[in-house]
């Protein structure tokens, strides 16, 4: 869980480093990088809602977990397009981005379930 | 004595077994009866599909698919303890049945609109920005940016190839966005999974493609489920923290942040639900049932942000005329109902068949809704939130006809609600089997829900479907075309605007006759020429009329009074115009110099 928790900040942390620093051979990589943390990632989100909510239904935190990940990454790709930084890692900046909104999660499930106890 | 009630125990248990297999058997079976019916259809009989559109062409293992799926959800309903897994993979067969088919069968974006969606997705992805200026989607980019930046990620996501599977993933987002909300309402896993599979029989709008609508819409669901689930009560009775699934601060803050992501995310995506996302909250706080009032604060003034910061343009040209249909519900009602009541301008027997079942379906399935809410009321169950919420969209034809869409989006927006009443009038008294005089109604009820959708849904597809040789003459025009050209299209529903989306200037037909002196049947190729020729820009004028835009106009009997086949000859015979290009998918045209002597 530790594990998941940090793996999941450091690697929205990288996210945005590389995303800003776009171009060039990271551009090349980004796919490469992409499969192997887009899993690890995305446990993150799911883990913290199913911790969250407490859902016992996996249906609803797949649902959950899928519609705000989409609008995270909606909300980012609009503010991108709006502010003409299209040039950015997109790749990169998708991981980030629901790789925040995990992190995010997480630290709201913490709160909470210290609330609980 | 002893051997014999062990036998009759063992075969017991045996057909116990036996039966829970059923419900995976008859899944199995339908999915096999489904692709040997998309392999059976006939790909010419797609090209002259007439006014009762895919139902036409169809073979009867499709319609035995469909049968297959209604006999096994309630035998998987019957069961013990309800699969979850199984549940989910009835709903998603189901989803495919519904939208797979037009998606596997045309190989092509369905729907003309969703050509200029990709348009839009196009333009951003290549400009990396957007342009207010140039339409009202540029004022709500949300949905297309989504769609550029996928495209961006890689070439398998491009809009046009995910314009081809929307319609099923749509759905299946939509799904997943119901389980969110029925769980508010009612947490028997028996009841959520009857609501998404009522829903999925009776959504004939066809508002599910590659659309801004349906993706807000999903989101719209998830947001008004969460609401009710953790932010209100069940009855005027209850105390204020009865929600349905209320529980520590923590939680809640949780959840309000989720919901704000979601309205961010609507707003900058889509023109009306937000406003349909505000009043149900609202509507629910004035009712004394909703306890979250910083939502609602929350989300007037995101709403606002967007309307004095990415729509200012489109407010600032649109406003007038947004505003002069506020109140005017006559009015509304008239332009709205074009798409459920039979007129004039119908002009086939099978249109008007396909109005009246859709009236009929939409009736049913209201009349249902509050038969099952009476029941749950009598079962002293929670009905109030989900009743709201049902009405709550029909206030909408107060504001806008929404270009004689409203209705559709009414009955859109209210779905969700209704499927869960119609859910409680079929499903047991909690704790209670599924007896078999129930499970038969259900059977018969989802089968005449579900015969009323093939007709109201598949309708259309004569004006849905793009087939490839039509694609290929939008293709010429692409290529051909000059920036600044004028292009004429048949019918205001063209599939245009996919690729160089701001570099032409588009009128329709129909609105150059009403604008005009033209003779409304267009007899004379002179008099079009020179209405065309002597009006702006000025520059290359184009003629395009294609197979879908035909369908279009006999469907909604546009321009009546034009013979299209006598004016094609018409024009191919005339020196006015030159034939660009034809094949069996359509006809490009453009205007010639007039002919020395010749005045316009």
């Amino acid at each position: 869980m530790i594990l998941a928790k940090l793996g999941s900040a450091l690697l929205a942390a990288t996210g945005f480093l590389l995303a800003a620093l776009s171009g060039g051979p990271v551009q090349e990589t980004a796919w490469l990088w992409s499969l192997l943390t887009v899993a690890f990632l995305l446990a993150g989100p799911t883990v913290g809602w199913v911790s969250l909510f407490q859902v016992q239904n996996r249906l609803v935190s797949a649902a959950l977990t899928v519609v705000s990940s989409l609008s995270a990454v909606l909300l980012v790709a609009t503010a991108l397009a709006v502010s003409g930084n299209w040039d950015v890692n997109l790749g990169l900046t998708v991981l980030a981005t629901i790789g925040l909104l995990g992190a995010v999660v997480w630290l709201i499930a913490d709160q909470s379930q210290k609330e609980a106890a | 004595m002893t051997s014999t009630v062990t036998v009759g125990r063992k075969g017991g248990a045996a057909l116990g077994v036996l039966w829970r297999y059923v419900p995976f058997v008859l899944l199995g079976l339908a999915a096999t009866l489904w692709v040997r019916a998309v392999q059976g259809v006939d790909p010419g009989a797609l090209l002259t599909m007439g006014d009762l559109g895919l139902t036409e062409v169809l073979p009867w293992h499709y319609y035995a698919a469909l049968a297959t799926l209604l006999v096994g959800f309630p035998l998987l309903l019957a069961q013990q303890r309800l699969s979850s897994v199984l549940a989910g993979a009835y709903v998603t067969l189901l989803a495919g049945i519904w939208h797979l088919t037009p998606a596997l069968l045309y190989g092509t974006p369905r729907y003309p609109f969703s050509y200029k969606h990709i348009g839009v997705s196009g333009y951003i992805q290549h400009h990396g920005t957007v342009d207010p200026n140039i339409d009202a989607y540029f004022n709500w980019p949300g949905f297309f940016a989504f769609n550029a930046f996928l495209s961006e990620l890689d070439p398998r996501l491009a809009a046009f190839d995910l314009a081809v599977w929307a319609p099923f993933l749509m759905n299946v987002l939509t799904c997943l966005a119901l389980v969110v909300l029925t769980r508010s309402f009612d947490t028997r896993p028996e009841s959520i999974a009857l609501s998404v599979w009522v829903y999925q029989l009776a959504s004939w709008v066809g508002q599910d493609y590659f659309a801004p609508q349906a993706f807000a819409f999903a989101q719209h669901v998830t947001l008004i489920g969460l609401y009710v689930g953790y932010f209100c009560r069940t009855s005027w009775r209850a105390t204020r923290g009865s929600a349905p699934l209320s529980t520590g601060a923590g939680r809640r803050s949780g959840v309000l942040l989720l919901m704000v992501l979601l309205f961010a995310s609507i707003t900058v995506s889509h023109q009306l639900t937000p406003f349909v996302t505000i009043a149900s909250v609202a509507a629910l706080l004035l009712l004394r049932f909703g306890t979250q009032k910083t939502l609602l604060l929350a989300m007037v003034t995101l709403l606002a942000l967007h309307f004095t910061y990415l729509a200012q343009a489109y407010f600032a040209g649109h406003l007038g005329e947004l505003l002069s249909y506020v109140g005017r519900l006559t009015d509304n009602l008239a332009i709205a109902s074009q798409v459920l009541v039979d007129s004039e301008s119908v002009t086939t027997p099978e249109r008007r068949f396909v109005l009246t079942v859709r009236q009929g379906l939409t009736l049913l399935m209201a009349g249902l809704a509050l038969v099952g809410w009476a029941r749950r009321r009598r079962q002293n169950l929670p009905t109030w939130p989900a009743a709201i919420m049902t009405a709550v969209p029909m206030t909408l034809i107060a504001l806008q006809p929404y270009g004689g869409e409203m209705f559709l989006r009414i009955y859109l927006f209210a779905l969700p609600f209704l499927a869960f009443f119609v859910a409680a009038l079929l499903l047991p008294r909690p704790g209670s089997p599924l007896s078999l005089v129930r499970g038969v109604a259900l059977v018969l009820v989802t089968g005449v829900i579900a015969a009323g959708t093939l007709v109201s849904y598949f309708g259309n597809e004569s004006m849905n479907y793009v087939d490839g040789e039509e694609l290929q003459v939008l293709q010429i025009l692409l290529d051909e075309a000059p920036e600044g050209a004028l292009v004429v299209t048949q019918t205001d529903n063209a599939p245009i605007r996919h690729a160089r989306y701001q570099e032409f200037q588009y009128v329709d037909l129909p609105r150059v006759v009403a604008n005009s002196e033209l003779d409304p049947s267009l007899s004379s190729p002179f008099g079009l020429h020179a209405q065309l020729a002597g009006g702006e820009p000025g520059g290359p004028v184009y003629l395009l009329f294609t197979r879908s835009q035909a369908g279009n106009a006999r469907l909604f009997g546009t321009l009546p009074r034009v013979e299209w086949e006598e004016l094609y000859a018409a024009l191919d015979a005339s020196a006015l115009f030159d034939l660009v290009y034809r094949n069996e998918g359509g006809r490009l045209y453009t205007l010639s110099p007039l002919p020395e002597g010749l005045e316009p």
